[in-house]
């Protein structure tokens, strides 16, 4: 089984994080991404991690949950959380399963 | 006039309305949407054309104060009322009573369809019991098997016709009646093109079905919905199924057909039909699943599972339509 997940994180200005996704998150994917938002989120010097989904071309309900997972770790640790640039047919998904809102998704 | 039997004797109602004509579905419907506006009540009309234009047409002005929608659409798939049409409306007007006029049995629905169909009419008892509401459900008497009818008599606990108002001596446990729909699915035909689900290959599934859907017809937007969807029951398969499962695919009456089957068990009659709070991790999948489809069918026992989800081919214009 290949890679189908790449995440690239970036340190950007204001002690934010981040995480540019690359390719498709499913149950094969999601335990990777699932880490990287933790360690992001729970890193001191880290205020705001952004979860980059421009190049991401699929997502499912278990990319969901990891998205959402991500969301409560990360108040839970006081850190600011956005989900941004969802494209074409992972918007899609976003909207059908009505959490587009609640993972702050933009643009 | 008419009286009123949906007092406040129930918490819940859900009667089934026979009726014959446009003159008695008429006769019943709309001083029953009538009285639930006079009592403040938040009103949804779910109904398929002709039906809905009808009562657009003889409501008027009332029409502004009612959401609704074409049943046709909302509920081409009977398993996503719950979950995409029914408890959202709920969720939106929470703390007033709601009332609802809800027809997801018309003369179009195909023996196919008919079981889940079946199977939605007794599990709004379940979603709905102890929720302040009222779900009138009509049945045209005459043109609908009498088979249909008098499942209508096993999932509604009260039943109308004509002037009469009287509780269904029928009506069952709504588990039980439902389960009596879990049935066995005629056999895959041999023709049918297949991969095994192992390893979390969810690539080559999705691959698989990719190629499949556009052999077989379906529209772009209707590939992605596939893939979708089988990529949830291939997900399930790979975590509740011991990490594999079957796929196999292939065209029935207008229709692509995938199929996946392993050896879980669907445990819970509601899972799929309630809707997920916007901030729970997990739950989403099955939901999403009848959201995509037409049509989802369903055999389940311990130990072997089996899920039809099924796709309109387009010109395949069906009769309801």
């Amino acid at each position: 089984v290949g890679v189908t997940l790449s995440i690239v994180t970036h340190r950007e200005p204001d002690a934010t994080m981040r995480l540019a996704l690359d390719g498709e998150i499913d149950l094969a994917s999601a335990k990777a991404l699932r880490e990287a938002i933790h360690a992001a989120a729970r890193d001191r010097d880290i205020a705001t991690v952004i979860v980059d989904l421009e190049s991401v071309v699929f997502i499912d309900s278990t990319g969901i949950a990891t998205l959402i997972d991500g969301r409560k770790f990360a108040d839970v640790c006081t850190t600011t959380y956005r989900v941004v640039n969802p494209r074409d047919l992972v918007r899609r998904v976003l909207e059908i399963t009505g959490v587009l809102s609640h993972l702050g998704a933009t643009a | 006039v008419r009286v009123e039997a949906t007092a406040t004797a129930h918490v819940f109602d859900h009667p089934a309305l026979f009726y014959r004509d446009h003159d008695d579905y008429l006769d019943a419907v709309i001083p029953f949407i009538r009285a639930g506006l006079d009592a403040g009540e938040a009103v949804l009309v779910a109904v398929p054309e002709p039906n809905l234009g009808l009562l657009r047409d003889v409501l008027g002005t009332d029409a502004a104060g009612i959401e609704m929608d074409d049943m046709g659409g909302a509920g081409r798939n009977p398993g996503r009322i719950l979950g995409a049409v029914l408890l959202p409306f709920v969720g939106k007007h929470s703390g007033r009573r709601v009332r609802v006029v809800g027809e997801p049995i018309w003369l179009g629905r195909s023996v196919t369809e008919y079981p889940a169909c079946a199977q939605h009419e007794a599990l709004i008892n379940v979603a709905f019991a102890g929720r302040e509401a009222t779900i009138l459900c009509p049945y045209h008497l005459d043109g609908l098997h009498p088979r249909i009818i008098e499942d209508a008599k096993r999932t509604h606990p009260a039943l109308w016709q004509d002037d009469r108002r009287f509780a269904s001596s029928r009506f069952g446990d709504p588990i039980t009646v439902a389960e009596s729909f879990n049935t066995t699915l005629p056999p895959a035909p041999l023709a049918a093109v297949k991969m095994s689900i192992h390893d979390l290959n969810l690539g080559d599934v999705r691959d698989f079905v990719t190629a499949h859907a556009i052999e077989f017809g379906l529209s772009k937007d209707r590939v992605d919905d596939a893939v979708l969807a089988v990529n949830e029951l291939a997900t399930n398969s790979l975590v509740h199924s011991g990490g594999a499962g079957r796929l196999a695919a292939w065209i029935d009456h207008g229709q692509v057909v995938f199929q996946v089957s392993d050896t879980g068990h669907i445990k819970d009659p509601l899972a799929g039909r309630t809707p997920a709070p916007v901030d729970q991790i997990g739950g989403r999948g099955l939901l999403f699943v009848h959201r995509l489809a037409d049509l989802v069918r369903i055999h389940t026992l311990p130990g072997a599972t089996t899920v039809r989800v099924f796709f309109d081919l387009p010109g395949a214009e069906r009769d309801y339509r």
